[in-house]
């Protein structure tokens, strides 16, 4: 368990980076699935901050929410997946 | 006689801990598979007494894996548990409605899930 939490951890930067990727060409249907992911996985490793953050988001993308929201809610997540990697 | 408790979901690692948590358990034994289709094909040739079905999943979701499950007369008969991070009431119904024994949240604790499993085989 410690092992794959540590792994989960180590990934956060590159998941980020996708997820930036899709925020900047406001690619939402792309960006529902790394969300959907976290969503399911984060809260698992300890990190429900991070979970909590892409449910917003993935809630928000499939209620067909304003372009400004999504981004604003991508950006908190985004934020709390660059904490995870700079606590390591 | 221990339970034969098949576990569906794309992402490994929750996979890892579902086997983990539920294979220290004496009263199962728990197989594991990345994919719908390699789901259904475990399905027909393990006949396990329960299947945890993740919803999303890529080329066959979990509804879709549920539907020929149905179809099939190997494993119309075997119980279903929809395993999902959409836990609004609307989607949990909607699980439900399509013949889905029950709906286990994610992220779920690992320590308990056992216990669920125990609960919805006895359901």
């Amino acid at each position: 368990m410690a092992a794959l939490a540590a792994r989960f951890a180590a990934q956060a930067g590159e998941t980020a980076t996708v997820i930036e990727a899709f925020l900047v060409r406001q690619a939402w249907t792309e960006l529902a699935g790394p969300c959907h992911s976290l969503a399911g996985r984060a809260g698992m490793f300890g990190h429900a901050d991070v979970g909590d953050a892409a449910r917003a988001v993935e809630e928000a993308i499939d209620a067909g929410g304003a372009p400004d929201e999504i981004a604003q809610l991508t950006t908190v997540l985004l934020d709390r997946l660059r904490a995870l990697r700079q606590s390591r | 006689m221990s339970s034969r408790i098949l576990y569906v979901d794309d992402e490994a690692d929750i996979r890892e801990i579902a086997e983990m948590a539920l294979g220290l358990d004496p009263d199962f034994v728990v197989r594991g598979c990345g994919s719908g289709r390699e789901g259904l094909g475990a399905a027909r040739e393990w006949s396990p007494e329960l299947i945890l079905l993740d919803v999303m999943m890529p080329e066959l979701d979990g509804p879709t894996v549920l539907g020929l499950l149905r179809e099939d007369p190997a494993t119309a008969g075997i119980p279903v548990v929809f395993i999902t991070a959409r836990t609004q009431a609307k989607e949990v119904a909607h699980l439900r409605s399509l013949g889905a024994r029950g709906v286990i949240a994610k992220p779920f604790d690992p320590m308990t899930l056992a216990g669920q499993v125990r609960d919805f085989l006895d359901g």
